[in-house]
């Protein structure tokens, strides 16, 4: 499993540049947690919706036309 | 695995050097430049520099992640823009720094400055406690002893000298209440002689405008620059002095605004604009006219609007058909098709609007190159238009409200001027005895004259005694936040610090000042140190006009104090602590902020600081969501129909509700929701000719629908006004003007019963021959490489007592006339984005000196191929003073063959030396440079004595 | 949801370096590291251009690929992380970066951060979210918080977009639609592959 993971990663490196979901080759870190996990209750949706509320800060037509 | 990994890489690194930019550019930027140029001083070496450890504050990193967080809401004191910032604390450290989104102003958005301003929370770098130099070396003592030392010796300096020997130098760092109480602290003191940042940065601006239509303020604001179709800049390089003044610019740009920049420089906004052209320093007025000169050729005057609101035009008229597009290419350099092209864009884009700082002020005839650029939006019926205005960009966060209510030599608090009826108005707002005030004064005589400017104490201390206008020479010094390198003729300072019997710096910051002093000196300099705006409550104006009040983030770090209690413990000292505090409430020694801005309340009808009371403000920071972004109104909520922080002028009591002014004088509004029109301050006639705006150019509704004059209670009777008045108001009115009312009354009948304008309704002049130059015209500066130019366009006569001193005009500009010779290139000077001012503060900030750690010349390929020299080399910048100052050349396009350009930012290198060891231990900014204005040559402006740095001259050599 | 990228818009950057100044307060990150730069391309002359470049957490990151110690992850969000406690310090994924974004403070001087550093989309790192030991290993955890990027967050003209692709691309769209010009996008073919590119404005947006 491992030495195919890392496999598809080599080829995407030398392939290069296609939006795809990657996977993590051997990570051999320590695992994280969720970033909705801390302070969201688990909850992913509520986190995702705070996260897009919260970028539209950048867009400044959001209050001057 | 490894192999195939590092394949990887070198696939990758091949890629790099294809795409990556940074590795790419054959002219190396700015910061790549300073970088490299950056390992002679040593990334370690800077680094071991901070953190010595000694007495260092918590940082975010040392706070144990529990206690609660708490939000305090303050504003960034970098410039005049007005960033809000929300500051996170937990047990009392300052944790971190989250954008307000809600802000009108900045949506969130800083600069670096503003995105650095935590640190002030650390502070390594801070002045920590009192300290005096004893035999060249800064010793800390106690407060005590230093508050007895200090006082003792000034006070000795004052009986045997008298009151003006002290030369009190406050800051536009201060807020307002300080800035207001420190106006009246010096006059208790018995003295006109204190001034602050804004006579170097835009007295001319202030004085210009002011004679020109009534307020020395910018008229428009940030906001309103979005309304804009056509923007110009002029002697402003915002991307780096005011950032996020363009989040509002390329917004507008976006809705399809063009965006001109003049300027001799390309500057980084000049890299935003459609349309950059470039000219010889110190020839706006050429420019300027030759812009004008296209306007009135293709009829694209506002006819209109100039028969109604404006006076004098006729006169600018003649003078601008003398600058042929010829004459000004050969005088400016700039071609007539360039001037066509941003004439036509002014035009046919309407309404547009104006940008100028420093570069247009900085002159000895700046207060001429302001009225000139005024005089192009006159003419194109700009101003008093939303989308339009003068957008003049002030400095400093509070430089507006300090100059609108603090330490000005020839002001009391609102521009009311020193003649005996102003110093009456405010004696009565502080409930003290006239006559007492006056016995403090050396005279009536010196109470009345204005005294002398922040740009020529030097000269107070070095000028033959017989011809200062004043009894004594200066001998002591107070600088009270302000940066000495930002003013000119370094070399000559240096001399007048050894000569002083005392000096004494009020900073949070190492200061510049304290190192000079100590290369001068033994002995007879102090250090206290001041809290900062972080550490301390209050409000401050932003260039916009707007007050916004700033939350205490911290407890004032090591033994700092507010600068408004080092007055109280001070004026405790010299006996006057009850008069100066009469109606305000002193807890622990501190002022309350709050009560002194009800005090300015009380007293500043002229301009408008009557309406901002703590309360209202306090609503406004709280509810900043609920502003609109473009009109800055408030559209419903607890401050609904306000502006944003209630802009100046917020006429009345605040109990009127005043909304605040967002654009001067707007006749398409109502004078209740913050219209006008331009001011009657020079009286009604003039040659002739009414001064008087015309028939039915009148603020919306107004009852009177044509130009009349100030209000005082014989013309409110006259007009059968008086009785709308309250039995009350009556009472105090009566005798008054609409600025001395301290009833409010003749503001509140006169605005919100007739709908009209206190000041009156006049024209704008576009001659104010108060001036030297009534219409303006173009004068070469003292020094010129251009011989020829002298010629034709000669500076004025000597002067000979003017703001208490002798000014030299013709006789330096005659002598130096072949300065071209020996110094054939001119030297002008600018910001940088990381930095503010004398950027001590700034450069004590690791956050930002890593940013920028050399000092540099900018100069052209070509001017340094002819002189051998190559990117990043060590140069010699000579100027006429004899001053040389060691620097690195950035060679670049940026500036033309004839021009180089410094920032003004640095200090801590002197000719060459580390000044390192004449700081205090542990209290030094981490970037040290050599300093602009060390080399810096004589000139001032004819009208407020801003000093010349945009154009002087200088020759550059390989080190 | 939720692709995390960044995009800089080059119409709108004027080098404040407010983004670089805000990364720095956020993560206290020391003398010498620079999450973020910002690049100027054609200094001082016309069409001179500035971009702020930091790790653009690519979709098939090199960095990944070449470290020899594995420390690299890929969050669920497309933010690349990685484990300090792994990191040996080696230097390679400076190597394969195309962003040139690790970044190797002198050893010693910094404790924890000797170790390799980089841009972690402030969503911290593998430690306890927002705890002191993630704080100190990898800065602040703004994600968790339910927040974006500071620097993003900060910038002075909001040139910086950072967050979800679509909103940002929405965002960079109506902008771009509205002045009749895209931006150069640098930097996100290359990170984030040819697909989704926010299509520059057709010509004839708003004058
Ligand atoms: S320095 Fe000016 S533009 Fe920058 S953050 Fe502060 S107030 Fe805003
Ligand atoms: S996303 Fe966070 S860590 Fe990355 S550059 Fe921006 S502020 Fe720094
Ligand atoms: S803060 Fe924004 S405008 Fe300033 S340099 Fe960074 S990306 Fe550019």
């Amino acid at each position: 499993m491992k030495t195919l993971a890392l496999l598809l990663a080599a080829t995407a490196v030398l392939a290069a540049c296609s939006e795809r979901p990657q996977s993590v080759g051997d990570y051999r870190g320590k695992t994280d947690a969720k970033p909705y996990e801390a302070n969201f209750g688990g909850d992913k949706a509520k986190w995702e919706a705070a996260l897009r509320a919260r970028n539209q800060n950048q867009n400044e037509y959001k209050r001057a036309e | 695995m490894l192999t195939l990994k590092n394949k990887a890489a070198a696939t990758r690194r091949a890629r790099l050097t294809r795409d990556v930019p940074m590795n790419a550019p054959e002219t190396m930027d700015r910061r790549t430049f300073l970088k490299r140029s950056g390992i002679g001083v040593g990334v370690g070496a800077v680094a071991a520099q901070i953190g010595s450890g000694m007495m260092r504050p918590a940082t975010a990193a040392d706070a144990p992640a529990s206690g609660n967080v708490e939000i305090k809401r303050t504003v960034c004191t970098h410039c005049s823009v007005g960033c809000a910032i929300d500051a996170e604390v937990r047990n009392g450290v300052w944790i971190g720094q989250e954008p307000v989104f809600d802000s009108p102003i900045n949506l969130g958005a800083h600069c670096a400055k503003g995105a650095s301003v935590r640190e002030h929370g650390h502070g390594e770098m801070r002045l920590k406690y009192p300290m005096k130099l004893v035999d060249g070396k800064y010793q800390k003592i106690s407060w005590d002893q230093a508050l007895k030392e200090i006082s003792e010796k000034l006070l000795a300096i004052r009986k045997e000298h008298g009151p003006d020997a002290v030369y009190w130098i406050g800051s536009s760092k201060h807020n307002n209440e300080q800035s207001y109480l420190l106006r009246k602290f010096v006059s208790f003191w018995g003295s006109n002689n204190c001034d602050h940042q804004a006579r170097i940065c835009h007295s001319t601006t202030v004085a210009g405008v002011a004679n020109t239509w009534g307020y020395g303020a910018m008229t428009n604001s940030y906001n309103d620059m979005q309304n804009a179709r056509a923007v110009f800049f002029m002697g402003s390089n915002a991307a780096e002095a005011h950032p996020v003044a363009m989040q509002h610019v390329l917004h507008a740009k976006e809705a399809g605004a063009k965006i001109i920049v003049g300027d001799p420089r390309f500057t980084r906004t000049a890299a935003k604009a459609d349309q950059y052209f470039r000219f010889r320093s110190g020839t706006d007025i050429p420019v300027i006219w030759g812009i004008l000169y296209h306007v009135f050729k293709n009829g694209w005057e506002d006819k209109k609007y100039i028969d109604d609101r404006v006076f004098g035009m006729d006169k600018v008229r003649a003078e601008v058909e003398k600058w042929t597009p010829d004459k000004v290419q050969e005088v400016a350099g700039v071609d007539g098709d360039t001037l066509l092209k941003v004439a036509e864009t002014m035009a046919k884009n309407k309404p547009s609007t104006i940008v100028w700082c420093m570069g247009q002020t900085q002159h000895t005839i700046g207060n001429a190159i302001v009225r000139a650029f005024c005089c192009l939006q006159l003419a194109l019926g700009n101003i008093g238009k939303s989308g339009g205005g003068a957008n003049i960009f002030r400095g400093h966060d509070n430089v507006q409200g300090a100059t609108d209510v603090g330490p000005n030599p020839d002001s009391l608090p609102g521009y009311y001027g020193i003649a005996a009826g102003a110093w009456k108005h405010w004696a009565r707002v502080w409930g003290v005895d006239y006559e007492w005030i006056k016995g403090r004064y050396a005279s009536e005589a010196m109470m009345t004259k204005p005294g002398i400017t922040v740009s020529r104490w030097i000269d107070g201390v070095l000028e033959k005694n017989e011809l200062v206008d004043q009894g004594p020479n200066l001998k002591a010094v107070v600088y009270w936040g302000m940066a000495p390198n930002s003013q000119t003729r370094g070399k000559e300072m240096i001399e007048a610090m050894k000569a002083l019997d005392m000096l004494m710096v009020i900073d949070p910051y190492p200061s510049a000042t304290a190192a000079m002093a100590a290369m001068a000196r033994k002995d007879g300099v102090y250090l206290l140190p001041a809290a900062t705006q972080f550490e301390t409550s209050g409000s401050c104006t932003a260039s916009n006009r707007s007050l916004q009040w700033r939350e205490k983030v911290i407890e004032p770090l090591f033994e700092s104090k507010p600068d408004h209690v080092i007055m109280y413990l001070l004026a405790q000292k010299f006996g006057f602590e009850q008069e100066l505090t009469k109606n305000i409430k002193v807890t622990n020694n501190e002022p309350s902020m709050e009560d002194t801005l009800r005090e300015i309340n009380k007293g500043t009808w002229t301009i408008g600081y009557t309406g901002q009371s703590p309360e209202r403000l306090k609503l406004h920071m709280k509810h900043m969501n609920t502003f609109d972004v473009k009109t800055l109104k408030a559209v419903g909520g607890p401050c609904d129909g306000d502006y944003f922080g209630l802009p100046w002028p917020c006429y009345g009591s605040p109990e009127m509700k005043h909304p605040g002014t967002p654009n001067l004088y707007d006749t398409s509004k109502h004078v209740m929701d913050g219209g006008g029109n331009f001011r009657a301050n020079f009286g009604v006639e003039r040659d002739g000719v009414s001064l008087l705006a015309g028939d039915g150019s009148a603020s919306k509704d107004a009852d009177l629908q044509f130009g009349y004059p100030e209000f005082d209670h014989v013309l409110m009777k006259k007009l059968g006004w008086w009785d709308d008045l309250s039995e009350e108001e009556k009472k105090e009115a009566e005798g008054k003007n609409w600025k001395t009312d301290l009833s409010g009354g003749i503001q509140r009948v006169v605005m919100k019963v007739h709908g009209c304008h206190p000041f009156g309704n006049a024209k704008a002049r576009a001659v104010v021959w108060n001036f030297p130059d009534a219409v303006p015209v173009h004068r070469e500066p003292l020094f010129s490489p251009r011989a020829d130019m002298v010629a034709l366009y000669p500076t004025h006569d000597d002067k000979k007592a003017f703001w208490r001193l002798p000014t030299l005009y013709k006789s330096v500009q005659e002598k130096n006339k072949d300065i071209g010779k020996e110094f054939p290139l001119v030297l002008t000077s600018g910001r940088l984005v990381e930095y503010e001012g004398g950027g001590e503060e700034t450069r004590s900030n690791p956050w930002l000196a890593e940013l920028q750690q050399d000092m540099f010349i900018e100069i052209n390929p070509k001017a340094a191929n002819d002189r051998g020299i190559r990117n990043g080399d060590d140069v010699w910048v000579k100027t006429p003073t004899g001053a040389q100052l060691k620097v690195k050349a950035l060679v670049t396009e940026r500036v033309d063959a004839g021009t180089c350009f410094m920032p003004y930012h640095f200090s801590g290198r002197w000719m060459g030396e580390d000044m390192l060891k004449y700081y205090p231990e542990g209290a030094h900014p981490i970037v040290r440079g050599e300093a602009a204005n060390t080399g810096t040559t004589y000139g001032y402006d004819s009208v407020t004595m801003m000093q010349e740095t945009k154009t002087t001259v200088c020759q550059v050599v390989r080190a | 949801m939720a692709r995390m990228k960044f995009l800089c818009d080059s119409e709108r950057c004027i080098e404040c370096n407010g983004c670089v100044t805000a990364c720095k307060n956020e993560h206290e990150t020391p003398w010498g590291i620079s999450r973020r730069r910002v690049v100027t391309l054609g200094d001082g002359k016309p069409g001179e251009k500035t971009i702020s470049v930091a790790c653009m957490h690519c979709s098939d990151a090199p960095c990944m690929a070449v470290c020899p110690t594995d420390c690299f992850y890929r969050t669920d969000e497309g933010v690349v992380l990685h484990d300090k406690d792994l990191c040996i310090g080696c230097g390679y994924c400076f190597y394969a970066c195309p962003f040139g974004a690790p970044q190797f403070p002198q050893a010693g001087n910094f404790g924890q951060r000797g170790k390799m550093d980089k841009c972690t989309f402030c969503a911290g790192g593998p430690e306890k979210d927002g705890s002191d030991e993630e704080y100190k290993k990898y800065g602040r955890n703004r994600l968790a918080e339910g927040k974006l990027p500071l620097c993003a967050e900060m910038c002075s003209t909001k040139a910086l977009l950072a967050g979800d692709a679509d909103v940002i691309s929405e965002i960079f769209r109506e902008r771009a639609l509205r002045r009749g010009k895209g931006g150069e996008l640098w930097g996100w073919k290359q990170a984030y592959g040819a697909d989704g590119a926010p299509e520059p404005a057709k010509q004839g947006g708003k004058t």
